[in-house]
């Protein structure tokens, strides 16, 4: 009867009451619900083919396979970080100190091997060993003292760059052994690597996180964690393991720059904690945890770097870029927020 | 009349639970019988809560020991307690509204298929089970897959339900079910829980509401100011009024048989 009242208060009033039993009609709402579900993802999508037809027809090089693949290859580094913070994100947590560790693991990576003499292999181990501990510290913070990942992040943003400084004297560490250099100039089966390792770890990081219990455990820690503790989901085990993913692939990201730059240095990455946040947040991720899907944040990897590749071919000032991605970041939050059906804006 | 004896299902004596200088529990038994639905009441700060916290593996008690099926047990977190098939239904139901019902039913617990550490999550299974708990619960059953967001009071409540009747083996713990309900969802509510018992499980009932107490539960437990105060088959009781006398200490105490003392077996 209730019900009733709230449908008829719907239509004429034309909102939706909180309140009211929600009709949850099986079969016909079945694919509008899909759609609603899937909103954010459809809005970046669109935004995206919209940029690609805008470039292809002012921009008469952009759709050219030699411009896809550069695209691609730019962004990969971008990209495999992103699957990370995606994941710290849902759990509710951030990471500031990606782009320093960037910088620090391709430094390190160098020194091992242009100062002590070590394997590729083994330095690239070492380099894991690094980030695993980086991980390891901003979780044990957060969970033994509660520390906010925001607040120790935003301290290793610089801690972690000026180590970087101090330990190559503020100098490029390099040349590099030849070998190293085909990570990132090298192909597999007619692929360049950097694509088939960001199509590796984002393939990995999308069934870890709609596939397997250590997804949903992900979810419901960033969506209510008492719950989540309650129902035997290890809490902070799972919020010190997300940190340590995103930088072992902050590592393998700084490896890769390294490769590229046939040496480490240690400005490599600033600003590029921005890069990677926007890219997630236009993705539909939510900054308070629980919500976002891994095909949102390679859409927003691709929406915010086909806009930067676009305007770069147009000629367009580098501080517009600037600009757009700023407002394209704002656009994209306000649009996610716009969903219909009980999303609720406190 | 007198209840029939029943099989001891959990059982606490002299359960103490001290926060600071504050006793929220002091030396409380309390036995909950095989297929028995008891009715926990008293008032705020009476500590119910805490009893619940105790019974559900949520805190450990200062003093006092458990028994499962008259065997000791330690309740050190809330897996093992479900580990017996002790389900808790919480007051605020334990959701969270960003996963989907079937999520939230499975949360910690999920289905998969594979073997080893190649697992994958069944879904489709999970979605089919959910299906089920939730049959008959509610009369606007929300699908599996909905977003708990989504979901209305009444509806909310049936996943939690949902969730106790498909993991429980042996106890319910309904920690204010009705709180937040209204009149029509309580008794919709109520019908779930009669539904669970029905299943075989035991109920232990916290709630305020007195008519619910007297419809629902063989046997009411008062607790006062930390103290066990009543503890009485509910056929025995004549009204509500004697267990509010009770509630206030205008009736001192009124504990029936030999509970009080731990011997269930004896109970006539």
């Amino acid at each position: 009867m209730s019900m009733w009242q709230a449908r008829d208060a719907d239509v004429t009033i034309g909102q939706r009451s909180k309140h009211a039993e929600a009709p949850i009609r099986a079969e016909p709402g079945a694919l509008v619900r899909g759609l609603a579900d899937w909103r954010t993802e459809i809005g970046v999508a669109a935004g995206l083919i919209f940029l690609i037809a805008l470039f292809s027809a002012l921009a008469p090089n952009f759709a050219t396979t030699g411009n896809l693949v550069s695209v691609l290859k730019q962004v990969s580094v971008t990209a495999i970080v992103a699957v990370g913070m995606t994941m710290v994100i849902i759990a509710g947590e951030i990471d500031l100190s990606v782009g320093a560790s960037l910088g620090l693991s391709g430094t390190v990576f160098a020194l091992m091997m242009v100062k002590l003499g070590l394997s590729a292999w083994l330095s690239f181990a070492g380099v894991l060993v690094m980030a695993a501990a980086i991980g390891g510290f901003i979780g044990g913070l957060r969970v033994m003292w509660g520390i906010p990942s925001f607040i120790t992040t935003i301290g290793l943003l610089s801690a972690l760059r000026g180590i970087a400084f101090w330990l190559s004297d503020s100098e490029t560490v390099g040349p590099l052994p030849p070998a190293v250099g085909n990570l990132w100039f090298g192909d597999i089966a007619g692929v360049p690597t950097p694509i088939v390792i960001t199509v590796a770890i984002v393939a990995l990081g999308w069934f870890s996180l709609s596939e397997t219990p250590f997804g949903r455990r992900l979810y419901a820690v960033g969506g209510n964690a008492v719950t989540a503790a309650r129902y035997g989901v290890r809490v902070n085990r799972i919020r010190v393991l997300v940190f340590v993913l995103v930088q072992a692939l902050a590592a393998l990201g700084g490896v890769m720059l390294a490769a590229r730059l046939n040496g480490g240095n240690a400005t490599v990455g600033d600003l590029f904690e921005l890069d990677v946040i926007a890219a997630v947040i236009v993705g539909g991720t939510r900054l308070s945890g629980g919500v976002g899907r891994m095909i949102g944040t390679i859409l927003g990897v691709l929406f915010v770097a086909t806009l930067r590749n676009g305007m770069v071919l147009l000629g367009v000032d580098p501080i517009l870029f600037m600009i757009a991605q700023g407002f394209v970041i704002i656009l994209a939050v306000w649009w996610s927020m716009l969903r219909s059906g009980g999303w609720r804006l406190e | 009349m007198k209840t029939a004896p029943r099989a001891s299902l959990l059982e606490g004596v002299g359960l103490r639970k001290t926060y600071g200088a504050v006793d929220a529990l002091r030396r409380v038994d309390i036995a909950i019988g095989d297929s028995e639905t008891v009715a926990l009441v008293g008032d705020n700060g009476a500590g119910k809560s805490t009893l619940v916290k105790i019974l559900s593996g949520a805190t450990l008690p200062t003093a006092g020991e458990l028994k499962f099926r008259d065997s000791p047990v330690a309740f050190t977190s809330t897996d093992i307690a479900r580990g017996l098939g002790i389900e808790t239904v919480y007051q605020d139901l334990g959701l969270c509204d960003n996963m989907t019902v079937a999520e939230n039913i499975f949360l910690g617990r999920e289905m998969v298929r594979g073997f080893g550490p190649f697992v994958v999550l069944a879904k489709r299974a999970m979605r089919k089970r959910t299906a089920e708990a939730l049959k008959d619960l509610s009369v606007n059953l929300p699908p599996a897959h909905a977003s708990v967001r989504k979901l209305s009071g009444g509806q909310r409540q049936a996943v939690a339900l949902a969730r106790a009747r498909l993991w429980e083996r042996s106890l319910v713990l309904l920690d204010e079910p009705t709180a937040a309900l209204g009149v029509q969802e309580t008794k919709r509510a109520m019908d779930g829980v009669r539904r669970i018992r029905a299943e075989g499980a035991s109920v232990l009932l916290v709630t305020h509401n007195m008519p619910l107490v007297m419809e629902m539960s063989d046997r009411v437990i008062v607790l006062r100011r930390g103290e066990k105060v009543g503890d009485v088959p509910t056929s025995m009781l004549r009204s509500a009024d004697d267990i509010v006398a009770l509630i206030t200490g205008s009736r001192e105490a009124w504990i029936e048989g030999p509970r009080s003392s731990g011997r269930v077996e004896e109970s006539a």
